[in-house]
């Protein structure tokens, strides 16, 4: 498993529109990608999940990536979050 | 033939069949025309928007809410057959903050269709510029065996008139 932290940037925080974004990012992966921000986990694969975390500007959150392709996978997920979150 | 038949019936046979209601009256467009490139191009899901006559957004489905924006402008709901639904209210309205907003529900409560949502004051944001199309879409398409049926053109009555269907994979 490879894990990365993001800090959020976009002043709106995840909502629903880069929420929508993500998990079309993280769909197209083959890695199975969690993501984690004050104790709770989202399964980046759905929409309501990330949803909840409620991610606000400027905190900070973690990706964990798991998968043969994890490698290849941090990087397309750490270019999706410079360029939309 | 024969055959082919059957086979068809024990499929329909596995399939629930649901119904999306209006969430407020006023013509349905279909989700391609909403002045949002991401809604538009069915990024978050497939359906429909609605350019409401009134403010009261009610529920499209039985069901329950699993996800309230902080902003009270986008509502997540999952129907009683587990389907998931987001109920957008105008676009790019995350920028008022709440502003315009009031929430009539919290975080899994049951809902059944007609259930008020949230009262939005339309002509606050019409007088900001804003966008007041509200998105109802369903987020997994791939949960469904078929493409949804989309009810578009015409001028719905809330919770009366059906927008879309579904069949619901088993």
């Amino acid at each position: 498993m490879k894990t990365f932290t993001y800090t959020i940037k976009d002043e709106n925080g995840i909502h629903a529109r880069p929420a929508g974004l993500l998990v079309k990012c993280a769909q197209g992966l083959h890695s199975t990608v969690n993501i984690t921000l004050n104790g709770k986990t989202a399964d980046s694969k759905r929409l309501f999940s990330v949803m909840s975390l409620n991610a606000k500007q400027n905190d900070t959150v973690t990706f964990q990536v798991e998968g043969k392709d994890e490698l290849a996978d941090c990087t397309a997920l750490k270019a999706f979050c410079q360029s939309n979150l | 033939m024969l055959f082919n038949l059957k086979k068809q019936t024990t499929k329909k046979d596995n399939h629930a069949e649901g119904k999306i209601f209006a969430v407020q009256s006023g013509l349905v467009i279909p989700i391609t025309e909403v002045n949002d490139d991401v809604f538009a191009q069915k990024m978050l899901g497939d359906g429909v928007a609605i350019r409401p006559e009134s403010g009261i957004i009610v529920s499209p489905v039985n069901g329950r809410i699993i996800n309230i924006a902080d902003t009270f402008h986008a509502y997540g709901l999952q129907t009683e057959d587990g389907l998931e639904i987001l109920v957008h209210i105008g676009i790019d309205t995350v920028d008022l903050n709440g502003k315009g907003f009031r929430n009539h529900v919290r975080i899994d409560e049951k809902v059944t269709v007609g259930t008020p949502l949230c009262t939005v004051d339309l002509s606050l944001l019409k007088q900001n510029g804003y966008d007041t199309d509200i998105i109802v879409l369903v987020t997994g398409p791939t949960e469904c065996d078929d493409p949804l049926i989309i009810h578009t053109g015409v001028t719905a009555k809330a919770q009366q008139t059906c927008i879309m269907e579904y069949h619901r994979k088993k």
